[in-house]
């Protein structure tokens, strides 16, 4: 390994010792013992869910530790601007819309592998309006827009900070770039392992809990982290991912309200929610890496010719 | 544009005021933290007229939130003549007339400014709201903060919305008769409030507008408070957006005489 890398190496250690060491202080404090996720109630949870601008004071602290500079653009920088020069409106629009698309996508595709879920009177059960529910994927990404400090305040961190230093650290390396992507995302879904334990997304009633729970959010944060990772790279800004975050937050769905996943438990209840969507989002991901791949060839082909 | 954002930064005493924003906020944590709702004081309670039990805790310290929120509506508004007016007042204008700058660009980080001081006000709120809410003792307290809070996004947009047009008055006719405009406009209002508290009859009004008044019209119009928060701020942008365009329209090839 290069001193360069070593270096590297040492700033990402203390970036992500802060990281989770912040984070989890604020989890074990103000979880209650013996407390499920779903029985902290809303505005608790809201409040534990501050401890999502963890990974940006990590990146601040650890950016004074290491004297690296806060440069807001450019190289080595903690990416805060905002361009939408040269076709970089585009992937701020992405972000704002894609969350929408895999979530709707990914529960047409939970109701076809698990029809018995899908109740078309729902929503009444749960005294929603039918015209609020058509509301809600908007309400989703315009809450998304201007709520989205708390999703900043883990993408500042993890696609401001570690990404680009995983990046960085796997060059040169067969493969890489992939393996940067993984290992960012097992590093992500073993930070959200605390509230997994308690419940958070997977609930707690399926064999395995909460290791099948830890490690299905290693997946599906990997899956997430690599979209996120692209819109970051694409735009030049952690701000892209962070909207994407804040609004894949609000679940911005129609069909929630026609899914009722008490009628399943087990492992089949844990699975269900994410299952649909995850596949979606594996083929947004090869749809993404076929057209940047295609754009890739095009621009070596070209460069080719003119040489 | 980013040095002419630190340039505003600077002139408002930014880096003062986001520290004192910054400890002020962690105390208030530490001190909902320290003093939750069911955390019970002899001295400090009060029945309601239901014979609910209320925390005075939970009522001084929501009164601090919504005081906090308050103040930083009335900084986005202070900032918008501030970042225009200190520029006159240090004759800026012709120093920047001779950096590589458009006109546009120099109007353009005035927009940005507020929209990204509103942003993070607006942040702090909901910081200030979860932290206030998260601790409080179950009852009409959560309710009532929880109701206003629906109320905070179309406030912010509104004062967004004003903002937009103080701008383009400070930035098209200079602060003095910017000033003038709108101490006009704040006077005419200020007469018409007197004229219905001494001569009209509003006392069935403060019956139906009172705090539970509002907490029971949101509950009842989920709907209408959804459309509310999503349309408020899209309309604001929009209109945001389109006294920027004007604003350049209007500097556009104007020489101004800044001394």
């Amino acid at each position: 390994m290069t001193e360069d890398k070593k270096s590297e190496l040492k700033r990402l250690i203390i970036y992500l010792a802060f990281s989770f060491g912040l984070a989890w202080l604020m989890f074990l404090l103000f979880v209650p013992g013996g407390k499920t996720w779903d029985e902290l109630g809303q505005l608790k949870q809201s409040f534990i869910a501050l401890g999502m601008l963890a990974p940006v004071i990590a990146h601040v602290i650890t950016r004074l530790i290491t004297k690296e500079g806060f440069a807001v653009t450019g190289e080595g920088s903690m990416m805060l601007g905002i361009s939408f020069k040269n076709r970089k409106w585009i992937f701020y629009l992405l972000a704002i819309l894609l969350p929408w698309v895999y979530t709707e996508l990914g529960n047409v595709v939970t109701i076809l592998l698990c029809p018995e879920i899908y109740d078309p009177e729902y929503y009444v059960s749960l005294d929603i309006e039918k015209r609020l529910l058509l509301l809600l994927p908007i309400a989703g990404m315009v809450s998304g827009v201007i709520s989205s400090f708390a999703a900043f305040g883990e993408e500042g961190g993890w696609r401001g900070y570690m990404m680009p230093k995983l990046i960085k650290l796997f060059e040169g390396k067969p493969a890489g770039k992939i393996w940067a992507l993984i290992i960012g995302g097992v590093i992500w879904g073993l930070w959200h392992a605390p509230l997994t334990c308690i419940g958070h997304n997977f609930g707690t009633d399926y064999p395995g809990f909460p290791y099948l729970g830890i490690l299905m959010m290693c997946i599906f944060c990997t899956l997430m982290g690599i979209i996120l990772t692209f819109v970051t790279e694409k735009s030049g800004s952690v701000w892209p991912a962070a909207i994407m975050h804040a609004v894949n937050n609000t679940n911005p769905s129609i069909l929630n309200g026609y899914i009722d996943y008490e009628k399943v438990s087990g492992l089949k209840g844990m699975l269900l929610p994410f299952a649909g969507r995850m596949i979606v989002m594996v083929l947004i991901i090869g749809i993404l890496a076929l057209v940047t791949g295609r754009k890739h060839n095009t621009g070596v082909k070209e460069k080719s010719h003119t040489t | 544009m980013g040095g002419l954002l630190y340039k505003d930064f600077v002139s408002v005493r930014g880096k003062r005021f986001v520290c004192f924003l910054c400890i002020f906020t962690l105390i208030f944590i530490l001190i909902r933290v320290v003093f939750p709702g069911d955390r019970y004081f002899d001295d400090l309670i009060v029945y309601a007229v239901d014979g609910s039990r209320i925390n005075l805790i939970d009522i001084i310290l929501d009164m601090f939130a919504w005081m906090f929120i308050f103040m930083n509506m009335l900084f986005i508004n202070r900032w918008t003549m501030e970042i225009c007016s200190n520029d006159e007042k240090n004759k800026n204008h012709s120093f920047f007339a001779a950096m590589p700058y458009e006109r546009h660009t120099y109007i353009a980080s005035k927009y940005v400014f507020i929209l990204i001081a509103a942003y993070v006000f607006f942040s702090l709120s909901q910081i200030w709201i979860i932290s206030c809410g998260a601790f409080m003792s179950e009852g009409k307290t959560v309710d009532t903060l929880m109701a206003v809070n629906a109320m905070t996004l179309p406030v912010y947009s509104f004062m967004i919305f004003i903002s937009a047009i103080e701008l383009f008055l400070f930035l098209v006719l200079g602060k003095g008769k910017a000033m003038m405009i709108k101490v006009g406009f704040l006077l005419s209002i200020a007469l018409c409030v007197i004229y219905i508290l001494l001569f009209k009859d509003y006392s069935a009004l403060i019956d139906k507008i009172g705090i539970y008044g509002i907490v029971q019209w949101v509950e009842k119009n989920s709907f209408s408070m959804t459309l509310l928060q999503i349309l408020s701020p899209v309309i604001t942008l929009i209109c945001y957006w389109g006294s920027y365009r004007l604003c350049c329209l209007c500097c556009a090839g104007k020489e101004r005489d800044y001394d």
